[in-house]
């Protein structure tokens, strides 16, 4: 039964066309995922929560994926680890290379490999994904076990280090502490400290804040930030907080309806945004500070079971013309360079007019 | 704090507030301990205004906006509304004072009966307090939709067919259904998307000029409120640590966790990141049975032997500007 369900996905060679970085052709890019789409079959019918994703992400790099609740950030991350339980949903089409190496290739015995050396995540919840009835210095240590075989006391020592890596005070008392004992801040870096244990050449974040106090997600925000520097790990930061991406991102991809209608680097999205959607969630939050209206974007968030034909978000775009009811957009190389991809029939340009 | 403001009306007033939830004990038991929830906070709301309730979950500042709709008795102290105390109301009183306050909920969805359809959601308060009921009741109902931006024909749906900030909205509606004068909003956006927030936000600061609304927004987002806000209340561990005018307070932070906090905000460009930011560490501490002293004694840098003994009393260091904290602290942080 295991196999069944682990093994839901299908591949079609081809895919749909749309291809966001065409070729990433630098020399240090540690992922690359390709075309990537994963829907959820349900009784109502076939919903899209990923719908032709293409994006890579080099070496030492954070990239922050960004979108609202249902945008597909979540089944990027889980289809990237081949976690998408069939049924009901199923990968179907794409390619997500890690290191040069094609993962959808791997029989799927071979997954164990990268889940945790190739790619470790960090969940939204630490609450709910650590074992409650194991102390916390035996679950970093399992980690360190399994990826990087060293056993027993080594292991051990190797566990109590990485607890003062995530700087958690007196790491020798805290290795004998179960999950309960701690709060939720010290969790998440227990989780980060799991993570880690595994050496990954990404580390996946999956809002890792999103259930803390301000004052606390400063500080982990801070640690990663450190960690970076420390021991050069490449991030892959999903998170729907702006503010967050402003801290730690230096590219951003901006996801919307299962799929990656901006990609480019931080600078230029808080600068010169193209997409219309992107302007919108930008303006929300920028019109803060001085008190006036905020800048809203009309309409409702999508409905993933009933997407409109041509631009997903034509029904809320305010510069919505007749090609964009009918067309769906191709994305389109702003600077000729591949750094700036957008997913627009008219992307804004500097001056945030058409 | 009677004598600084002067032009704008006192709606609500709290006065040396608490509220203390016994754990442990039983019925013929005393209870071990007590969870300091709301400790001695005192406050005023102005008409037509907007006071910001903010700090970090488990601060209090629930409690509080449930102490000042009398939805929980109160351990100790007076909340006065349009001068009267609200918890010496008549059972007359009390039920005019149900019509003038009202709640909105952090998760309208749940807050609802999901068997109703939305026209009885929001006219139930109407038939409740018979204000009016029939055909004039499906007008109001259609007129309150519209107001917070809906199409009327909803009232015929049921709310699992609304998205999450249409939820919102008509948890909206059902508040102002009585036209109250009051209302205490208890993190109305932080379930929405950024994209709702901006809408719901929006509504809430257009009805309060058309409709004189006082709003007391609890929130554990200090950028939100000072948006909404004309006053802003830093809570911590039940205590008030700093109150006043909300350009005052991000012009001079005079108590070192109201900075903390303004540095814990993420930045809003990248651009930013260079400017140098102190992060708080620690955690914030049980507020079962607290020990003497400043609360926040424990993560604060300027912490001397008589912050841990004493409490700091609440004083006013600049006009109309109320800190709780017995150094001289004012925070120079560029962030504004």
């Amino acid at each position: 039964m295991r196999e069944t369900r682990e093994a839901g996905e299908v591949r079609e060679t081809g895919g749909t066309g749309a291809t966001g970085e065409k070729e990433d052709k630098r020399q240090d890019v540690i992922l690359s995922v390709k075309d990537l789409s994963t829907s959820f079959f349900l009784r109502e019918g076939e919903v899209k929560a990923v719908d032709g994703v293409s994006f890579s992400i080099r070496k030492g790099e954070c990239l922050a994926l960004v979108g609202e609740s249902g945008s597909g950030k979540t089944v990027t991350a889980l289809s990237m680890l081949r976690l998408v339980v069939w049924p009901p949903g199923k990968i179907k089409s794409g390619q997500v290379a890690l290191d040069g190496a094609s993962i959808f290739d791997l029989p799927m015995k071979k997954m164990k490999s990268v889940r945790g050396k190739g790619m470790a995540m960090i969940l939204q919840e630490p609450m709910s994904s650590l074992n409650p009835s194991q102390t916390i210095g035996r679950q970093i240590q399992e980690a360190v076990e399994i990826n990087q075989g060293i056993t027993g006391e080594a292991a051990k020592r190797k566990a109590i280090e990485m607890l003062g890596v995530v700087r958690i005070p007196s790491p020798e008392k805290r290795y004998y502490n179960y999950p309960h004992e701690l709060s939720g801040g010290m969790k998440q870096r227990i989780m980060i400290a799991i993570a880690l244990s595994c050496r990954p050449q990404l580390l996946i974040a999956d809002e890792p804040t999103c259930s803390l106090d301000v004052t606390i997600q400063a500080q982990i925000l801070r640690l990663m930030q450190q960690l970076r520097k420390d021991i050069d790990t490449t991030i892959l930061f999903i998170t729907s907080d702006l503010g967050i991406v402003a801290e730690m991102a230096d590219r951003v991809a901006i996801m919307y309806a299962g799929q990656l209608i901006e990609i480019c680097d931080v600078f230029t999205l808080f600068e010169r945004p193209s997409h219309p959607y992107s302007k919108g969630i930008m303006g929300s939050i920028m019109a803060m500070k001085d008190g006036g209206r905020l800048n809203i974007i009309a309409g409702d968030p999508p409905d993933l079971m009933a997407l409109p034909a041509g631009c997903k978000f034509h029904p809320r775009c305010e510069h919505c013309q007749e090609i964009c009811r009918k067309e769906e957009p191709g994305y389109s190389d702003l600077l000729g360079d591949g750094s700036h991809w957008v997913r627009c029939h008219f992307p804004l340009n500097k001056a945030g007019a058409l | 704090m009677t004598a600084t403001e002067t032009t704008a009306k006192t709606l609500l007033s709290v006065r040396q507030l608490k509220k203390y939830f016994p754990i442990g004990g039983g019925m013929l038991k005393k209870a071990k301990s007590n969870v300091h929830a709301v400790d001695d906070v005192t406050l005023d709301v102005y008409a037509g205004q907007t006071l910001g309730l903010v700090g970090e979950s488990g601060c209090g500042k629930t409690t509080m906006g449930r102490l000042a709709l009398k939805l929980l008795p109160k351990t100790s102290g007076e909340v006065f509304f349009q001068g009267k105390d609200i918890y010496q109301y008549s059972g007359e009183q009390e039920k005019e004072f149900r019509t003038k306050a009202q709640l909105i909920f952090q998760d309208s969805f749940s807050s609802f009966d999901n068997r109703d359809k939305i026209g009885s959601i929001i006219g139930e308060p109407l038939v409740v307090h018979n204000v009016c009921r029939g055909s004039e009741l499906d007008d109001r109902v259609g007129e309150l939709l519209r107001t917070v931006g809906l199409k009327p024909e909803l009232a015929a749906e049921f709310p699992h067919t609304l998205a999450a900030g249409q939820k919102q909205c008509v948890g909206i509606a059902r508040a102002i259904a009585l036209k109250p004068d009051f209302i205490v909003c208890d993190e109305p956006i932080s379930a929405l998307d950024v994209s709702v927030r901006a809408m719901v936000l929006n509504l809430l600061k257009d009805l309060q000029s058309s409709q004189q609304l006082t709003y007391m927004f609890i929130s554990h987002d200090i950028r939100v409120v000072r948006w909404l806000s004309s006053h802003i209340a830093v809570m911590y561990v039940g205590k008030l640590v700093e109150y006043g005018e909300t350009e005052e307070i991000f012009a001079h932070r005079l108590h070192p966790y109201t900075e903390a906090l303004l540095c814990a905000v993420p930045i809003e460009n990248p651009r930013d990141r260079h400017i140098k930011r102190e992060i708080l560490l620690g955690e914030v501490p049980s507020p079962v049975d607290p020990p003497p002293g400043c609360r926040f004694a424990a993560r604060c840098k300027l912490a001397t032997e008589r912050c841990s003994k004493e409490d700091p009393p609440l004083l006013e260091r600049r006009p109309g500007h109320w800190v709780s904290c017995f150094e001289d602290f004012e925070g120079e942080s560029e962030i504004s």
